[in-house]
C-alpha cells in the first residue's frame, strides 16, 4: 500500500498513515482477553448448537416441537432470519459506494463480511431442518444416477438458487474489495501469513493501471449486488408467498422480506460496529454520525415496517378471506398474541426513540435498540411462520408448536457459529478498509481537520 | 479332521432318522418363517383369502382374513355373512394386532417362570384329578362361547363328573335386562332382532347400537335407512356416535326414559292405528288402564321435554310405518332397564312393529345355551372352599380393578386356577398355571351369535407360537383322567370340521333365515312398571357408561392400535376421559384436562374431564374401558354403578388435547344439505391459464357419503393395518405426530337448535392441481397419470413444504423410527413399503390394490371392471359410506356419487381439484 500512502502522505501530522494503518489493522494486531473470551463463548455456543443437530440427526425431527400441523418452526426462522441479516451488508455496502458515503470506509467491510457469514450460517438451516439431511445433494442440480432434475416449480428450489448467487457475488465483492488491503498485508506481515496475504492479493501492486482497473471492476460487483440482494430476500419470501397458505400467500411478500431484511441488517450492523468501536478503540473511524445515519435508516425502515404490517392487517380484513382474516385475528388475540405484541413493541414502537437526535446518538441507546429490533425480527419471522400454519384451513388441524430446548440450541449454535466466523474474520483479514480510510482522511483533512478529532463525538458511555 | 466315506453315511443316516422324527411329531414351529418350498396353498406373492369369524367381540361378524405367504396380514368382512355384510369395525380391524403382539404368550406358565408343555399338560390333569378326588367343584369360567365349543364344555363337565351347569359366563358388555323386559312384556325367551334397514322411523333410547351390540349390522341398516329418507331420533344424556348420526337428539332428565317410552305408547294407543285396534280387548283395557297416568303433560314436565315434543315424536312413530323403538342402550340401563325393555316392546307393539321391523328369534336348543351358574353363585361357592379347580377361559375378571375383589378373595380359596389366555392379563396373573391359547386366526371353533347364523372360525395360518387350543387342552386332561365318556376321541379341530361340510366352510358359516317365534302383547304387560327413576345416593351424578368401539369386552384392549386412533368425538387417544357438561364442570370447578375423581360403591376412578356440550347438564360419562372399576356383580348379572361422585383432584392430565373449540368455522368442509333440497350450489369454473391435467386411461377417485358415515373410524383403523402405519405412543399422538393417513375429523356446533356433531373422513384428497406438487423439490410427490397423487419415498429428503402446503392437513411426517420388534413384522404387509424416518407419507389410495386389480384383469385378459379394485377403508366400511373406482368412466358407481347434487369437493374455493368426492349430509335444517 505504499503507492496509496505516497498520496496522503502530504497532508503533513505526526505520520498520519502509520497511525490510520495501525488503527484500522488494529482487529488483527491486538488481541485482548475480552477477544478471547468472546472467541471462546461463540465457540461453545457452536458447539452446543452442534451437539443439539447431532441428537437430531441421531433420534430424528422428533427432537424439535414440531407436529403434523406446523412442520416448519424455530429453525425456518432462523433461516430467513440469517438471510435478513446477510441482505444489507452487501446492499447498504453497495449504496454507500455508489452514494460516495463517508460511512462506507467506516461499516463497508465489516458489513460486507457479515453478509458472507450469516449467508453461510442461513444456508446451513434448510439443510438441518430437512427429514433426511444427509440427502439434501438431491436438491442440487446435477446429473445423477436418479436420473432425475429438482423439481423448478418448488420455491424451494429457487431458494438453493438465490442463495448460492448470492454467497458467490457478495463473497466476490468482499473478496475484490479487500484485494488492495490484501496486497498491503502481505507487506506488512511476516511467517506463514505472509505467503497468504500474497497469494490472496492475486500479485495487486497498487500500481495506476491496477487502481484504474480496480476502480472501474467494482462498480459492476456493487452493481450487482444491489439487485441480486432484493432479489433474494424476494425469493425467499416466495417460500411463503407462493403456498395457499392464508396469511403467507399475498404479494406484499418480497417487498415486505426485502424491507424487514434491511431493518434487521442494519441492527446487525449497529452491533458489530458497536463491538468493534468498543474493543478495538475505533473512535476516531467509526464516528458518532455514523451511528447517527444508521439510527436514522433504521429509524425508516421500522416505520416501513409498520406500514407492512398494517397493510397486512387491512388486507387480511379486505380480501373477503374468512380464512385469512381469522389468522390474523388469531395472531393478534390467539395464543401467540404475547409474540405478536413483542414484535410490535420491538419492531414498531421501540424504535420510535429515534426521533430524538439524543438517542441517536446514544451508544447504549443504539445497542439496546439494535438488540431489540434483531430479536424481534427473529420472533417476527417465527410469528408469521407458525400462526400461518397452527391456524390454516382445516379447523380439525389446528394446533399449537412451542419449540424444545434442543430445537433452540440449534438455533443459538447459528449464532455462535456466525460470531465465531466474525471473530475470525476480524483476526485474520482486514475489518475496515485502510485504502480507503486514507481515502477518506484524506479528503477530510483537506476540508476540516479539527472535526476527526474524537472530540466531537456525543455521550458514549463506558 | 478327516472323515471317511463310511462315517459320513453313518453320520448322514443318523440325521436322517432324527429329522424324520421331528418331521412326524405335531409340527410346532417356534418361529414362522416363509418356507423355500411352500406347501400346496400358499404361493408366494399371491393373497389366499380366507372365511372365519372375527371375535374381536362377542357379536361374532363373518370375516375374511387376507392371508400372504402363510401370514394372516388383515380382516375383512364376510360378504356372504348376514352381520358382517362384507365389513368390519375397528375392533374387527384390530383384532389382527393380536396375532402378532408383542405382549402376547407362547409357552405355558407355573408360577413365575416358563414351563414345558408336557409339564403344563401333566401340571393341569393333577390339578383337575385333586379337585376331582377331593369331591370339590371344577368350574369353568369363560368368555361366551356359542357352539361347538360351549357344548364341549359342558360335556367335559359331565365326563368329570360335575355338572354341566358349571360353566360361567363372563361378559361385562352383556344387556341383561333384555331377556328379563322381554318376558315381563310378552312371556317369552325369545330374543328381539331388530331391522333398521327396513324401518322408516328409528327411536333410540340410549341405544348406541353403532358402537356396541352387533355395531357392523347396525351401522350398514342405520345408513340403509337414512339413504331411503327415514327418520332416526336419538333419546339419551350424551351426543354419542349413535346419536350424531341421527336426525334429532333429545336428552330427557336421567332416568325417565321409561316415562317418555310409556307417554309414546299412550299417545300411539290415542292415535288409534290398526295395530291398536288390533289388540285383544281385554290387553287393550289393562295397557289403557295402565297407562293413564302417562299424558303428554305429565310426561312432559317429568322428563323435562315439551309436551308438543313429545306429541310430535308419537305421531311421527306411528305414521312412519314401519317404525322401530330400539333400546334401552348402556347409556341409559340404570336400574330400571328391564321396565324399559318392557316399555320399548309395549311401544313396538301398539305401532305395529311386530314381526316387520321387531323379530323374536327362538332360543338356542343346544346345550351351551342352557342355564348355568352366574359369577355370583361361584363367588359364594369358591369363598366357600367347595371350588377345587377354576379354569378361565378367554376372560379376565380381575381386569375390572377392584370390581371383583369378592371374586378375587374367592379365587384365594381354590387350589388350583388355571388361565387359558392370549395375554398375561391380571386374571391369569393370579392363576396357578397360564396355558397360552391360539389367536381366534389359529384355531377351528364356531360361533352362533344369533339364531340362524353360525360361523365357522377357520385358522387361517400356522400358530404364529408354540400355543395349543384349549380344548385340546381340556380334553387332553379329562383323557389323562380317564373321563372319555361323551368326548370326543379326536382334536376339537376334527370335531369342528365334521360339524360342517365343505360348503358351509366357503361360505364361513351356515347361514339360514330362521321363522320367528309369533309373539304377541300379553295381558300381563306393564303389570308392575318397576321404579322410574334412578337409585343411588342423590348427591352423586348420574353415570353414563359409553359404549365404544374402541374397548372390546369393556376392557381398554391390550393392542395399541385401538388406544391410537383417537375417539372421533373426543380426539382423545391413549387414555381414558370423563365427560361433563360446561355447567356441570363449572360448578364442580373443574376445566378440561383436569383429573376428576370417580367414586362408587363397586369403585374408584380417576380420569381426565372432558367439558363438552354433547353432554347433558348434572351427569358424567365414562367410556366403557375406563368405567372397569365402576363395574360389580349384582347378583345374576354385571352392572355399573349407576350414580358416582364427581370431584376435583386438582391435578391435571399431561397429554389431553385440550382444545375445547370443535367448531368448524362456518368453513365448507363438513357440509349439510336441508332435506327439502338437498342440492349444493354449483362453484363456477375456475379460469385457468394452464390446461387441465390429463388423465388419459383413469382418473382414480373414492366417494364418501357423509350421510350414510357414521365417524366409526374403521376406515382409519382398515387404513392403519393395509399400509404398514407406524403407531407411535401416547407421548408421539398427544404431540399432533400420529401416522394415520385418514383421520376421522369431527366438529361440534351449539347452534340455537342444539348442539350436533358432524364427521368425515379425511385423507389425501388426491388433488388434479395439487398444492402439495409443486412445491416439493425432489420430485417426491408427483401426479401420476392416473389421478394419483403420488409419493416416492426415496425420493423424499423431508422438508415438509408439502405438508405445509396441503390445506387439508393430509400429510404425516416420520418424526422418528418406531421399530417394530420381531413378530410384529410378520404381520407388516409385504406389499407396502415400511417407512423410515425423515420422510413424509399419505394416503395412496392402496395403491397396491389398484396395481393388483390392474394385474388380475391383464391377467384375465379382460378390461378392469367397476369394483374390481377395493381399497382397504372402502372394503370395511359398515355403512357402506365410501365408493371407489375410475371417475372418467360415467357408468362407475363413483362417477354416479360424484354426479349427485349432494357431492362436494373438500374447500372448493382452492381449486385443488380433488379426486376425493364428499356427499353432504343431509338434515331438516342445514347449517353450512
Amino acid at each position: 500500500m505504499t503507492d496509496a500512502g505516497s498520496t496522503t502522505a502530504a497532508t503533513g501530522g505526526p505520520n498520519p498513515i502509520t497511525q490510520i494503518e495501525r488503527d484500522t489493522l488494529a482487529t488483527m494486531t491486538h488481541t485482548s482477553w475480552a477477544y478471547w473470551a468472546g472467541l471462546l463463548a461463540a465457540v461453545s455456543l457452536m458447539g452446543v448448537g452442534g451437539w443439539a443437530w447431532s441428537q437430531m440427526l441421531r433420534e430424528g425431527m422428533g427432537v424439535t416441537g414440531l407436529n403434523a400441523t406446523v412442520m416448519w418452526g424455530s429453525l425456518i426462522t432462523t433461516f430467513v432470519f440469517f438471510i435478513g441479516v446477510s441482505h444489507s451488508g452487501t446492499l447498504v455496502s453497495a449504496i454507500l459506494y455508489f452514494t460516495r458515503s463517508p460511512l462506507r470506509a467506516a461499516v463497508g467491510r465489516s458489513a460486507e463480511a457479515m453478509t458472507v457469514i450469516a449467508i453461510l450460517t442461513a444456508g446451513l438451516y434448510p439443510v438441518i431442518h430437512l427429514g433426511r439431511a444427509w440427502l439434501a445433494f438431491f436438491l442440487l442440480p446435477y446429473p445423477n444416477q436418479r436420473g432425475l432434475w429438482p423439481n423448478v416449480r418448488s420455491p424451494l428450489e429457487w431458494d438453493v438458487f438465490a442463495v448460492c448467487s448470492y454467497v458467490t457475488v457478495s463473497s466476490l465483492f468482499l473478496y475484490m474489495g479487500m484485494l488492495p488491503d490484501l496486497a498491503l498485508l502481505s507487506r506488512r506481515v511476516t511467517g506463514w501469513r505472509r505467503p497468504l496475504y500474497k497469494a490472496l492479493s492475486l500479485g495487486f501492486s497498487g500500481t495506476d493501471g491496477e487502481w484504474g482497473l480496480f476502480e472501474k471492476a467494482y462498480p459492476i460487483f456493487a452493481g450487482v449486488a444491489i439487485p441480486l440482494a432484493v432479489s433474494v430476500h424476494s425469493v425467499v419470501s416466495w417460500d411463503f408467498a407462493m403456498t395457499l397458505m392464508p396469511g403467507w400467500h399475498s404479494a406484499i411478500f418480497p417487498p415486505y422480506f426485502v424491507a424487514g431484511a434491511i431493518f434487521s441488517g442494519i441492527a446487525m450492523a449497529v452491533l458489530l460496529l458497536g463491538g468493534l468501536r468498543r474493543g478495538f478503540r475505533l473512535q476516531r473511524y467509526i464516528k458518532a454520525e455514523h451511528f447517527d445515519l444508521l439510527a436514522k435508516l433504521l429509524l425508516g425502515m421500522s416505520l416501513v415496517m409498520t406500514f407492512v404490517y398494517a397493510t397486512e392487517f387491512f388486507m387480511a380484513f379486505t380480501r373477503g378471506s374468512e380464512t385469512e382474516s381469522e389468522v390474523f385475528r388469531w395472531r393478534a388475540t390467539g395464543t401467540y398474541a404475547p409474540v405478536f405484541w413483542s414484535v410490535i413493541l420491538c419492531n414498531s414502537v421501540a424504535p420510535l426513540v429515534l426521533f430524538w437526535k439524543r438517542a441517536r446518538r446514544s451508544l447504549p441507546t443504539m445497542v439496546v435498540l439494535a438488540v431489540l429490533v434483531t430479536v424481534g425480527m427473529w420472533i417476527e419471522r417465527f410469528m408469521f411462520i407458525v400462526t400461518t400454519l397452527a391456524h390454516n384451513y382445516d379447523p380439525y388441524a389446528w394446533r399449537d408448536y412451542t419449540p424444545t430446548g434442543r430445537e433452540m440450541l440449534v438455533c443459538l449454535g447459528g449464532l455462535g457459529l456466525f460470531l465465531t466466523l466474525f471473530l475470525l474474520f476480524i483476526k485474520i483479514l482486514p475489518s475496515m478498509s485502510v485504502a480507503e480510510t486514507m481515502q477518506g482522511e484524506h479528503a477530510a483533512g483537506a476540508s476540516a481537520t479539527e472535526d476527526s478529532t474524537p472530540a466531537s463525538e456525543v455521550s458514549h458511555a463506558a | 479332521m478327516t472323515t471317511s466315506r463310511r462315517g459320513f453315511l453313518g453320520a448322514a443316516a443318523g440325521a436322517l432318522g432324527a429329522n424324520l422324527i421331528v418331521g412326524c411329531s405335531e409340527r410346532l414351529p417356534r418361529y414362522l418363517v416363509p418356507s423355500a418350498r411352500p406347501s400346496d396353498d400358499v404361493m408366494p406373492g399371491v393373497t389366499r383369502l380366507y372365511r372365519t369369524v372375527c371375535r374381536g367381540c362377542a357379536a361374532a361378524c363373518g370375516a375374511t382374513a387376507r392371508v400372504r405367504d402363510g401370514r394372516a396380514i388383515s380382516l375383512e368382512g364376510n360378504p356372504e355373512h348376514p352381520l358382517s355384510g362384507g365389513a368390519l369395525c375397528p375392533q374387527g380391524q384390530a383384532s389382527i394386532e393380536g396375532l402378532y403382539a408383542p405382549e402376547r404368550i407362547g409357552t405355558p406358565r407355573a408360577g413365575s417362570g416358563e414351563i414345558s408343555w408336557e409339564q403344563a399338560e401333566q401340571a393341569l390333569a393333577d390339578g383337575l384329578r385333586k379337585a376331582r378326588d377331593a369331591g370339590k367343584l371344577i368350574v369353568l369360567l369363560s368368555r361366551p362361547e356359542r357352539g361347538s365349543m360351549g357344548n364341549l364344555m359342558r360335556s367335559w363337565l359331565t365326563a368329570l363328573g360335575q355338572k354341566p351347569s358349571q360353566v360361567v359366563t363372563f361378559d361385562p358388555v352383556a344387556a341383561p335386562w333384555v331377556g328379563e323386559g322381554t318376558r315381563r312384556a310378552f312371556g317369552t325367551e325369545a330374543t328381539p332382532v331388530n331391522d333398521l334397514g327396513a324401518a322408516r322411523f328409528v327411536l333410540s333410547i340410549g341405544h348406541d347400537f353403532v358402537d356396541e351390540g352387533s355395531p357392523v349390522e347396525h351401522a350398514r341398516g342405520l345408513a340403509d335407512l337414512k339413504a331411503a329418507g327415514g327418520r332416526f331420533v336419538y333419546v339419551g344424556p350424551r351426543l354419542s356416535l349413535t346419536a350424531a348420526a341421527a336426525d334429532e337428539w333429545l336428552s330427557v332428565a336421567p332416568g325417565t326414559e321409561a316415562v317418555l317410552v310409556l307417554g309414546l305408547a299412550r299417545a300411539v294407543l290415542d292415535l288409534a292405528g290398526p295395530a291398536v285396534n288390533a289388540l285383544p280387548p281385554s290387553v287393550l283395557g289393562a295397557l289403557r288402564g295402565r297407562l293413564a297416568a302417562y299424558d303428554a303433560a305429565s310426561v312432559a314436565a317429568r322428563t323435562g321435554l315439551a309436551a308438543e315434543a313429545v306429541q310430535s315424536l308419537a305421531e311421527g312413530f306411528v305414521q312412519a310405518r314401519p317404525s322401530v323403538c330400539m333400546g334401552p342402550g348402556r347409556a341409559v340401563a340404570g336400574d330400571n332397564a328391564a321396565t324399559l325393555v318392557e316399555a320399548v316392546g309395549v311401544l313396538n307393539a301398539v305401532a305395529g312393529n311386530l314381526g316387520r321391523t321387531v323379530r323374536f328369534l327362538p332360543r338356542s336348543q343346544e346345550p351351551w345355551a342352557a342355564p348355568s351358574m352366574d359369577l355370583a353363585e361361584l363367588t359364594r361357592r369358591a369363598a366357600a372352599g367347595e371350588v377345587g379347580a377354576l379354569l378361565v377361559h378367554q376372560a379376565n375378571p380381575l381386569g375390572f380393578g377392584m370390581a371383583f375383589g369378592a371374586l378375587v378373595r374367592a379365587m384365594e380359596r381354590v387350589p388350583f386356577v388355571a388361565a387359558f389366555t392370549n395375554y398375561l392379563d391380571e386374571t391369569a396373573r393370579k392363576a396357578h398355571l397360564v396355558l397360552a391359547d391360539h389367536h381366534f386366526l389359529e384355531a377351528w371353533s364356531d360361533d352362533a351369535p344369533r339364531a340362524g347364523v353360525t360361523g365357522i372360525q377357520q385358522p387361517v395360518m400356522i400358530p404364529v407360537l408354540p400355543t395349543r387350543a384349549a380344548a385340546d387342552q381340556l380334553l387332553g386332561a379329562a383323557r389323562a383322567l380317564g373321563a372319555t365318556t361323551g368326548l370326543p376321541s379326536g382334536t376339537f379341530a376334527e370335531v369342528v370340521r365334521a360339524a360342517f361340510d365343505e360348503k358351509s366352510l366357503e361360505h364361513g358359516g351356515r347361514f339360514a333365515p330362521v321363522e320367528p317365534e309369533p309373539v304377541a302383547l300379553g295381558e300381563g304387560a306393564l303389570a308392575a312398571v318397576g321404579a322410574l327413576s334412578l337409585d343411588g345416593p342423590a348427591d352423586g351424578l348420574p353415570l353414563v357408561v359409553a359404549p365404544t368401539l374402541r374397548h372390546p369386552n369393556g376392557l381398554v384392549p391390550q393392542g395399541a392400535l385401538l388406544q391410537e386412533i383417537p375417539d372421533p368425538l373426543t380426539r382423545i387417544s391413549w387414555s381414558g376421559w370423563a365427560e361433563l357438561h360446561p355447567a356441570t364442570a363449572a360448578r364442580l370447578g373443574v376445566r378440561t384436562g383436569d383429573i376428576v375423581a370417580l367414586d362408587a360403591a363397586p369403585g374408584h376412578a380417576e380420569l381426565p374431564a372432558h367439558v363438552t356440550p354433547r353432554m347433558r347438564e348434572g351427569m358424567v360419562a365414562v367410556p366403557i374401558g375406563y368405567a372397569a372399576p365402576l363395574l360389580e356383580d349384582r347378583g345374576p348379572a354385571l352392572g355399573f354403578a349407576t350414580r358416582v361422585q364427581v370431584r376435583a383432584t386438582g391435578r391435571k392430565a399431561p397429554l389431553i388435547s385440550t382444545r375445547e373449540d370443535r367448531s368448524q368455522h362456518g368453513r365448507p368442509i363438513a357440509r349439510e344439505v336441508s332435506r327439502s333440497s338437498p342440492k349444493l350450489p354449483v362453484l363456477p369454473p375456475n379460469p385457468s391459464m394452464v390446461p387441465p391435467v390429463d388423465h388419459p386411461v383413469h382418473r382414480w377417485g373414492l366417494a364418501i357419503d357423509l350421510d350414510r358415515c357414521n365417524g366409526c373410524g374403521a376406515c382409519v383403523a382398515a387404513c392403519y393395518v393395509e399400509n404398514n402405519n407406524a403407531i407411535v405412543g401416547a407421548l408421539e399422538v398427544s404431540r399432533g405426530r400420529d401416522m394415520s393417513w385418514l383421520h376421522i375429523q369431527s366438529f361440534i356446533e351449539v347452534t340455537d337448535d342444539g348442539t350436533r356433531a358432524s364427521f368425515l373422513p379425511v385423507g389425501c384428497q388426491h388433488c388434479s392441481n395439487a398444492p402439495c406438487e409443486q412445491v416439493c423439490p425432489a420430485y417426491a410427490t408427483y401426479h401420476t397419470r392416473e389421478g394419483l397423487n403420488a409419493m416416492v419415498y426415496a425420493r423424499c429428503v423431508g422438508t415438509r413444504y408439502c405438508e405445509n402446503n396441503c390445506p387439508y392437513s393430509a400429510r404425516a411426517f416420520n418424526f422418528f423410527d418406531h421399530p417394530r420388534d420381531a413378530r410384529a413384522r410378520l404381520g407388516l404387509n409385504p406389499d407396502v413399503t415400511v417407512r423410515e424416518r425423515g420422510i413424509t407419507e399419505k394416503c395412496t389410495l392402496c395403491i397396491q390394490r389398484i396395481r393388483a386389480g390392474e394385474e388380475q384383469a391383464k391377467f384375465e385378459g379382460r378390461a378392469l371392471r367397476d369394483g374390481d379394485i377395493v381399497p382397504a377403508c372402502v372394503g370395511t366400511c359398515p355403512s357402506r359410506a365410501m365408493a371407489f373406482g375410475d371417475l372418467k368412466d360415467p357408468a362407475s358407481e363413483i362417477s354416479r356419487w360424484a354426479a349427485d347434487g349432494r357431492a362436494y369437493h373438500l374447500l372448493e374455493e382452492l381449486n385443488t381439484q380433488p379426486g376425493v368426492v364428499y356427499l353432504a349430509r343431509r338434515r331438516d335444517k342445514a347449517s353450512t
